[in-house]
């Protein structure tokens, strides 16, 4: 397979594992809890700049043409630790202004509207994330490992890939707990909610954090890869690309987000790369613009719930009669031998 | 002294072309609670329908009317052919929205696919320049308040002198009411998208009349502060347009002129902002608690 | 019905509302209402539409915030806590509409109530031992065992939506028990439900305020509240005009009056 082949498929499947990430994220808040942050995105690019100003090095490094805040130089996997941890406070942040009880229409436009703030701040403070230019070189993390450029695209294949699967696990474990199900009560029935003793607040909060975490992770192994980050990567536009992937790949579940984050920003923003150039050269994207409506428009109206729809959870009937002597399994203690059969997926 | 009357001159351009708007968005929300995001898209149609009859030879205020008309006719057409539908099925809130953002991308990266990304502008003459007391005008841009002042006025009458306009007042507070009532609701319905229409594609034109650029983005732009004229005013409520685009728009073109032109959207957004959290009824409540209550 | 029937209330009185009010712009919707609820006794609300009997349960519950007035609830003063903590101590409340986590089962509905799950924690979600799961064997045991109680056992799979308004009303009431209630306080329970099911749901509250759980009750089938309380309450446009026994109140004019004109 020839070295051009390589790189692009290599870098399709890392931008997969980066929007299945990100929609994992959208999904604990939209699809579960019923948080309609439209403001998704600004917590991938939170995460991308800090993984950004925490791996360059100083600015005066290339003779001081781009301008921004730290540029500590700090080796893998730091920054995208601390990406996780910057863009998760800043979710908590976020979400404790705006959790009040706001019609869900307001708290989108509110959400929208932050979003369309951010986006203008970082463009006018041009000495924090160097404006609208952006920032580039970012340097790639854990490069010294090898100097071939195939190779290291494979390797943060696998990373990346590493980490993808981490983050799913981490969504499932709390999608299939009892949290998860009383997230899905708040988002059903605030008030039936509270009634059974449920801190609303601080479990919008929860996701709030846990999303945007994982959406700070989207954005810095993006920004890792790419290495430049602008504000042309984080316009609002693509928080609204994010939901449409939820919206088709089935909003709630496990596997809707994964659906979802391949067909839409992966299959039909990416894969249309590759289809024959014509016209002039806004068409192209501009028709894949238009499929993306269209396609949000006939999924909201024959298949609202997804490719993937959220599962229904049944219990098995009878108990499992547990052994009287706890068994030893592979070194780990358990109790019963029922496995993973119960609830949903 | 004279920066201020002159901005303040600007302010009174933008709010004008803003009134249009606003007051627009926020009939259509009354009438089928709905913040329609497709409403920027829908300027940006009349002022490109504007501009091929302008292209064509067809004098400026000719192809003003012709692009309100044809928003007119776009604005009916969305409602009864995709919203009402939605609305029908008692979709929610926020599933409407992300109705209005897809129909509102169509036709969007329709118009940017047929014409391009370029930047156009009208085949027109923007008139001398004029002083009113110390604000300093062009003849359009005067004509623009004038429009906009006839519109606001028109409104007024219409909602509170006409069957219509009290019909249409009585179906934004409360649908299942009016209808007992013997209202012909949907007639009604009908008649406040076309009329709202018109009023969008008119603020559509004007617009570019008045910035002399024209994109597939043009609307897009203008809609946050025509939501956040809508939104401090108290959305629902066509005086709380009013008043509320008069304020957005002095207020950003004073922070523009005193602070830095790129302050003017940033500032309008963090207004927004504040007014939707901290009193998201609006400065000017009447419709918008009404529905709040009955909700 | 003899006095018997009525379970007989111990001393303290679990719940203790003292002179509360509230408006709502401009309009007086609860004024200076005081009564209390002892433990095992079924305590009723009636009063014509409008009376402030939903207001005056939302403010026991805090989901509204009164004007005036303390609200005491097994020896301290839960005014100022917020309904989620009133529930966590055992105060728990049904709707008179949309209670329902609609695309939950039934029996995911009462899971739900189950205080102090394990897996609601984030550490227990995320431990290598799934403690969480042997607790949850035992509440879908303890849920199955409610269901079965009101007849709905073989509905634990049907989403909440999908249930008639008497099977709501049933699931609802399992769910409350479920919450381990110390009070109970239920806003028109019969609403919607068939009369043949009326007389069941009476004696599963009678065996509920038995077990001694106290119950407020808001009615407005006053053959029923005549049936199960052993106190009942009047209000009509926000006050209090007559509480003891309803055989009692049905002979007082003032609440005919309030009946025929409210």
């Amino acid at each position: 397979m020839s070295a051009a082949w390589q790189f692009y498929i290599a870098t399709l499947i890392v931008f997969g594992f980066v929007y299945i990430i990100a929609a994992a994220g959208l999904n604990l808040q939209f699809g579960l809890t019923g948080v309609y942050n439209f403001a998704f995105i600004i917590f991938e690019a939170a995460g991308a700049y800090c993984t950004a100003v925490l791996s360059l090095g100083s600015p005066r490094a290339f003779g001081g043409f781009q301008s921004y805040i730290l540029g500590l130089h700090l080796p893998f996997p730091l920054p995208l630790l601390a990406s996780a941890m910057v863009a998760g406070a800043l979710g908590v942040g976020l979400g404790a202004l705006t959790v009040r009880r706001l019609r869900a229409d307001y708290l989108a436009i509110v959400m929208l509207v932050i979003s369309l703030i951010a986006t203008g701040l970082v463009t006018d403070y041009q000495g924090v994330f160097n404006g609208a230019a952006g920032l580039s070189l970012i340097p790639q993390p854990f490069a010294s490992l090898t100097s071939s450029s195939i190779v290291y695209d494979w390797l943060f294949v696998l990373v990346a890939g590493v980490i993808c699967a981490l983050v799913l696990l981490a969504a499932r474990l709390m999608i299939e707990s009892p949290l998860g199900r009383s997230l899905r009560a708040v988002r059903e029935n605030e008030n039936a909610a509270a009634a059974l003793g449920k801190n609303v607040t601080a479990l919008r909060l929860l996701v709030f954090g846990v999303g945007g975490a994982m959406a700070g992770i989207s954005g810095s192994l993006l920004a890792s890869f790419t290495q430049a980050w602008s504000p042309s990567s984080w316009f609002y536009t693509e928080t609204f690309v994010l939901f449409t992937a939820l919206i088709v790949g089935g909003a709630g579940s496990n596997l809707g987000p994964v659906v979802g984050a391949v067909l839409v920003p992966v299959v039909l923003a990416e894969g249309s790369r590759y289809l024959p150039q014509f016209g002039p050269p806004t068409l192209v994207p501009s028709l894949e613009w238009i499929a993306i409506g269209v396609i949000l428009l006939a999924f909201l109206w024959f298949w609202p719930r997804g490719i993937v729809p959220e599962p229904k959870r049944t219990f098995p009937a009878e108990p499992v009669p547990r052994p009287l002597v706890p068994q030893r399994t592979r070194g780990v203690l358990v109790r019963d031998l029922e496995g993973e059969r119960g609830p949903g997926r | 002294m004279q920066s201020l009357a002159l901005y303040t001159g600007f302010g009174l351009v933008t709010a004008s072309i803003l009134c249009l708007g606003a007051v627009s968005f926020t009939l259509q929300f009354g009438i089928s609670n709905l913040f329609n995001l497709a409403f920027g898209a829908t300027m940006t149609a009349a002022a490109f329908v504007a501009y091929v009859c302008n292209a064509a030879g067809l004098n400026i205020w000719v192809s003003l009317v012709l692009g309100s008309l044809s928003a007119s006719l776009l604005s009916f057409l969305l409602n009864r052919g995709i919203y009402t539908p939605f609305r029908r099925r008692a979709t929610g809130m926020f599933t409407m929205i992300m109705v209005t953002l897809g129909v509102g991308i169509i036709i969007q990266y329709a118009i940017e696919a047929i014409w391009g990304a370029d930047n156009r502008s009208y085949n027109m003459v923007t008139g001398r320049s004029v002083h009113v007391a110390d604000m300093l005008f062009t003849t359009t841009q005067l004509t623009v308040i004038a429009i906009a002042a006839v519109a606001a006025a028109g409104v007024h009458v219409l909602l509170h002198y006409s069957r219509l306009g009290k019909a249409m007042r009585a179906v934004a507070v409360n649908e299942r009411l009016a209808r007992n009532c013997g209202i012909p609701v949907k007639a009604v319905v009908d008649s406040t998208w076309l009329l709202s229409g018109a009023l969008c594609g008119l603020a559509g034109v004007v617009l570019v009349m008045d910035v002399q650029v024209l994109n597939s983005g043009s609307g897009d732009s203008f809609l946050i502060l025509i939501v956040a004229a809508t939104v401090l005013g108290g959305i629902g409520s066509a005086y709380g347009a009013m008043v509320g685009s008069l304020i957005i728009g002095v207020v950003a073109e004073l922070a523009a002129g005193y602070i830095n032109p790129q302050f003017k959207d940033i500032s309008t957004f963090i207004i927004l902002a504040a007014v939707l959290l901290l009193r998201p009824t609006g400065v000017i409540s009447s419709i918008a608690s009404a529905k709040e209550m009955a909700r | 019905m003899s006095a018997s029937r009525f379970p007989t209330a111990p001393d303290a009185p679990l719940l203790s509302v003292n002179g509360i009010s509230c408006s709502f712009g401009g309009v007086r919707a609860v004024v200076d209402v005081s009564f209390s609820a002892p433990a095992g006794q079924i305590t009723g609300l009636i009063g014509p539409n409008g009376a402030g009997k939903s207001t005056t349960l939302g403010i026991v519950t805090g989901a509204i915030r009164p004007a005036t007035g303390t609200i005491h609830f097994a020896g301290r003063d839960v005014t100022k806590l917020p309904s989620y903590r009133r529930a966590r101590v055992g105060m728990i409340r049904t709707f008179q509409m949309r209670g329902e986590f609609d695309r939950l089962t039934v029996l995911e509905n009462l899971l739900v109530a189950a205080p102090e799950q394990l897996g609601e924690r984030i550490r227990n979600v995320y431990s290598i031992r799934r403690t969480w799961r042997h607790q949850q064997r035992e509440l879908v045991e303890q849920a199955r065992e409610l269901l079965g109680r009101f007849g709905i056992a073989s509905h634990e799979n049907v989403y909440a939506a999908e249930l008639s308004g008497g099977q709501r009303r049933l699931m609802e009431l399992a769910r409350a028990l479920m919450a381990k209630p110390r009070l109970l306080l239920l806003d028109e329970p019969m609403a919607g439900v068939s009369p043949a099911i009326r007389g069941e749901l009476a004696e599963h509250l009678l065996e509920v305020a038995n077990s001694g759980i106290a119950i407020v009750l808001v009615e407005h089938e006053l053959q029923f509240v005549e049936n199960v309380c052993g106190h009942v309450l009047v209000l009509a446009q926000g006050r209090v005009i007559g509480e003891g026994k309803m055989s009692a109140l049905r002979e007082q004019a003032a609440v005919l009056d309030a009946y025929l004109t409210g």
